[in-house]
């Protein structure tokens, strides 16, 4: 399961070189659109939200991810075992235990814990949009972003550069946890060790046997990577650098930036005068 | 004419940290601009240490105690940052995949010079040229996790390339790859050192593929440096190359037999079969033995193979399908028997199907389709924990799995796992700390240990749940001749004691000293299942598969072209030879 998990990460994460419209963005545009996203997902998955704000920014995301050339239908079809656990985890979770759990029209109760009301299930819904927006985002932005395009589009904003490759390296290292997971769980599995023996404490300690030899691992491996990255005269010293792409900002970024941030002040602003609810109250 | 000085070693010694003895002591060494220049030793002899100081990752990054000077370009490393080093100096690594850090192959190239802040056209100009140079074009915006290791270690040496610098080093560029991979990466570096202009330091444990491509040889062993000159001339000092754990290849054994026995007299030492055999031309006949299919290996380990066929095999793979998740077969529709007793070798390049077929024997991996018996009993009806009683997997790096404080902990890990009970565990100790050779290194921590020791714990506490199946996965990665030899001893004689052995490998020479039987795979295919005689006599079939026969084998190929035959020494060859005019060689 958490090798699945993982390798799905790995591939969701990973740059898919291509000349679709997102590629050809400023990277600065896209985490534009991320910021956005989560500024407005946060705003929509309040309990004083209609339950559709969330359902439509989900839309939303789905559309302009396909319409920008990133598979995102396809993606989801080809994990749609995991789709479906995330929407059946998080609904459940927020029916029963959303707050809005103790307002609203009650649909059925079992007592003394599960009351179900028309809010906890609008609740549920645009947590749920929420958490699936989020993730389309972030694939959006990474399938489609080099992270040397990354890193430097920060670095052109003032973002610490040790910041912005440190963030680019730990991506890089997914792949190095995952295969050193698999190759110390099958060497410990191939000497008798069972991570679904005996009680709680007996697995702890088991994991213990799993998890210990990893860590050697990888602390040995990023030893030789930091030496690696040192010969290469690598580092994180924020100084002059440069980089092979010229990275412009056309129209269509800024009309991302203008959109999402220009959005999101315009929200907060009439948040904060009271002008749109936010929080509820009942 | 003096020549210009590179790298200047002054009673160099470095100490790390935390070990007790130093990696390298009393190094006096000149480096010349434009030379070739290779530093040979085996495992931990401190070859790396040597060149980690050319680029100041000793002593600036690795922590320790530093004796003597080493000048590099006329700076003191020790007064010289790394980061002004790496301008000049530029490292490609044993492993591939822990050097490369971006998503694109010329994004990775194009990374140091991004740090350097080189301009923007400059920088497209030399990663193109650095990118065709290696071969590469046409691959630049691929990730370097999707290349093959070969190809991973060509994007390693333009990224190098590109900065232009001085110093090329070349630490086991070919270490982590498989035969094809190796070749083609010794011939990318091959043409760098042709170029000249470069200096070009090279670090390897073998010093026959690289003979002819360098000028000078360092041979280092425990730290200290051995012996300094030609490459060539070092073959003649076997009992030092036998001492420092430097492979002799079995071309330059007969070679310097030949020459013993006046036979020939070569002008410069061979060290490849066909550089054995033109001298020879007209002096010696081949002596055919009547029955070639009788192979040594065979013969010489006594197996215990051939079972009646009534007995119940040890590995049984029926019409065995394997397909990951991408969609890639790892097996595909395979079938075979491995009998009880059996020493098989696994042959095949990477991704092959090699790792995917044995760990199916161990029940890491389930067949997708088809069915998989160890011992009479379905795979997957079974646990792997259930299977490590019976079948003892040995995997390539010892680091995988050693973990525990102790030898005696790390070896008594799997039956404390399996429930045995203290006496017989105790018991079970004693006689493989014997049999490993590890006696009185009961209380002493694994990582204290050198490579060669940390594999045998390894073996120890694989072979301490006596198991009826043992398989090696690359047996011959990260060791040497001298630590390798007391593994295959073992191992050669639990297969004498009737334990079935399964040894994945890419070093043919090891496949036909020991295996009685060879599996070649292709893309998850059985291309081939018979005896080492036939397999390494098969021309045809090796070339298709990208393999090479044993150097013995290539020696008599050379002399008696019609009539190929198997041989796994130098001393098989010896026996078959005839002077010309009837005296034996």
């Amino acid at each position: 399961m958490i090798f699945a998990l993982l390798e799905m990460a790995e591939e969701l994460v990973s740059y898919e070189h291509a000349d679709r419209r997102w590629h050809r963005l400023n990277p600065l545009s896209k985490l534009a659109l991320l910021v956005g996203v989560l500024g407005f997902g946060i705003f929509a998955a309040a309990p004083a939200t209609p339950w559709y704000y969330g359902v439509m920014l989900f839309t939303a995301v789905f559309i302009v991810g396909e319409m920008g050339g990133i598979p995102i239908y396809q993606e989801m079809r080809k994990r749609r075992g995991f789709v479906i656990a995330i929407v059946v985890t998080f609904g459940i979770m927020n029916l029963f235990f959303g707050r809005g759990t103790e307002l609203g029209r009650e649909l059925f109760y079992i007592p003394p814990w599960f009351r179900i009301t028309d809010r906890s299930v609008h609740f549920a819904i645009s947590k749920t949009s929420f958490l699936l927006s989020s993730l389309l985002v972030v694939i959006i932005v990474l399938k489609s972003t080099r992270l040397s395009d990354m890193t430097y589009a920060l670095t052109q904003v003032k973002v610490p550069y040790a910041l912005s490759m440190i963030t680019a390296t730990s991506i890089r290292c997914i792949p190095m946890v995952t295969n050193g997971l698999r190759i110390s769980y099958n060497a410990q599995r191939a000497r008798g060790l069972e991570l679904d023996r005996g009680g709680f404490r007996e697995r702890v300690k088991q994991i213990g046997f799993l998890l210990l030899p990893l860590m050697m691992m990888l602390l040995k491996t990023v030893d030789q990577m930091s030496i690696i990255f040192q010969s290469r005269g690598l580092d994180f010293a924020s100084r002059p650098r440069t980089h092979l792409r010229e990275l412009k900002i056309t129209a269509p970024d800024w009309a991302l930036i203008v959109l999402n941030i220009g959005g999101l002040a315009v929200l907060s602003l009439l948040v904060a005068t009271g002008v749109i609810k936010w929080q509820f109250r009942g | 004419m003096t020549r210009e000085v590179a790298a200047v070693f002054r009673d160099f010694g470095f100490q790390y940290e935390d070990q007790a003895r130093p990696a390298v002591q009393s190094i006096n060494l000149e480096i010349y601009k434009g030379e070739v220049f290779l530093v040979v030793g085996s495992s931990g002899c401190g070859k790396s240490s040597l060149v980690l100081a050319m680029n100041g990752v000793i002593p600036h990054l690795l922590k320790g105690k530093m004796t003597g000077s080493v000048e590099v370009l006329g700076l003191d490393v020790t007064k010289t940052s790394a980061s002004v080093l790496a301008r000049r100096v530029g490292v490609v690594f044993q492993d591939p995949e822990i050097q490369l850090f971006a998503t694109s192959v010329e994004d990775e190239v194009a990374m140091s010079l991004e740090s350097m802040a080189v301009p923007r056209e400059e920088m497209r100009r030399r990663v193109d040229w650095a990118i065709a140079h290696v071969g590469l074009t046409g691959l630049e915006t691929r990730s370097p996790m999707q290349l093959s290791g070969g190809q991973k270690q060509w994007v390693a040496i333009a990224s190098v390339l590109a900065r232009d610098v001085d110093i090329l080093i070349l630490d086991e560029p070919t270490g982590n790859l498989d035969p094809a991979g190796s070749r083609a990466v010794m011939e990318t570096v091959r043409r760098i050192c042709d170029e000249g202009g470069r200096t070009v330091v090279l670090v390897e444990k073998d010093l026959a593929p690289v003979v002819d491509l360098v000028d000078r040889v360092a041979l280092l062993d425990e730290g200290r440096l051995r012996y300094l000159g030609s490459p060539r001339e070092l073959f003649r000092r076997t009992e030092l190359l036998k001492e420092c754990g430097v492979r002799i290849p079995e071309a330059t054994r007969l070679a310097l037999a030949l020459e013993e026995r006046g036979i020939v007299k070569y002008p410069k030492i061979p060290v490849r079969p066909e550089e054995v055999v033109e001298p020879l031309a007209g002096k010696v006949t081949v002596r055919q033995v009547s029955s070639p299919a009788a192979g040594p290996a065979g013969e010489e380990n006594g197996s215990a193979s051939g079972n009646g066929a009534d007995e119940v095999p040890a590995v049984v793979f029926d019409r065995v399908t394997h397909q990951f998740r991408n969609g890639w077969k790892g097996l595909d529709d395979l079938s075979c028997t491995i009998r009880n007793g059996e020493y098989a070798a696994i042959l095949g390049q990477n991704g092959a199907g090699k790792s995917t077929l044995v760990q199916h024997i161990i029940g890491i991996y389930r067949p997708t389709s088809g069915s998989v018996r160890v011992l009479g009993r379905e795979v997957s009806k079974l646990t792997v924990a259930e299977l490590a009683r019976t079948v003892g997997f040995i995997f390539q790096n010892p680091n995988h799995q050693i973990f525990n404080n102790t030898v005696r902990q790390e070896i008594t890990f799997g039956p404390r796992n399996l429930g045995w009970e203290p006496d017989r565990i105790e018991s079970a100790l004693r006689e493989i700390l014997s049999m490993c050779d590890l006696v009185g290194f009961e209380d002493r921590s694994p990582e204290d240990l050198s490579i060669g020791e940390k594999q045998r714990v390894a073996v120890a506490s694989i072979l301490i749940m006596d198991p009826s199946i043992l398989i090696l996965d690359e047996p011959t990665t990260g060791q040497d001749e001298r630590s390798l030899r007391p593994v295959m001893e073992i191992v050669d004689n639990l297969h004498k004691s009737g334990k079935t052995i399964v040894m994945i490998t890419h070093d043919m020479e090891l496949a036909a000293r020991h295996a009685q039987r060879v599996l070649m795979l292709d893309r998850g295919r059985l291309v081939f299942d018979g005896p080492p005689d036939k397999a390494f006599t098969d021309f045809d079939l090796l070339r298709r598969m990208h393999l090479e026969a044993p150097e013995a084998v290539r020696v008599l190929a050379g002399l008696s072209p019609a009539r190929p035959e198997f041989v796994t020494s130098y001393q098989g060859v010896m026996d078959r030879l005839e002077m010309v005019g009837g005296a034996g060689a």
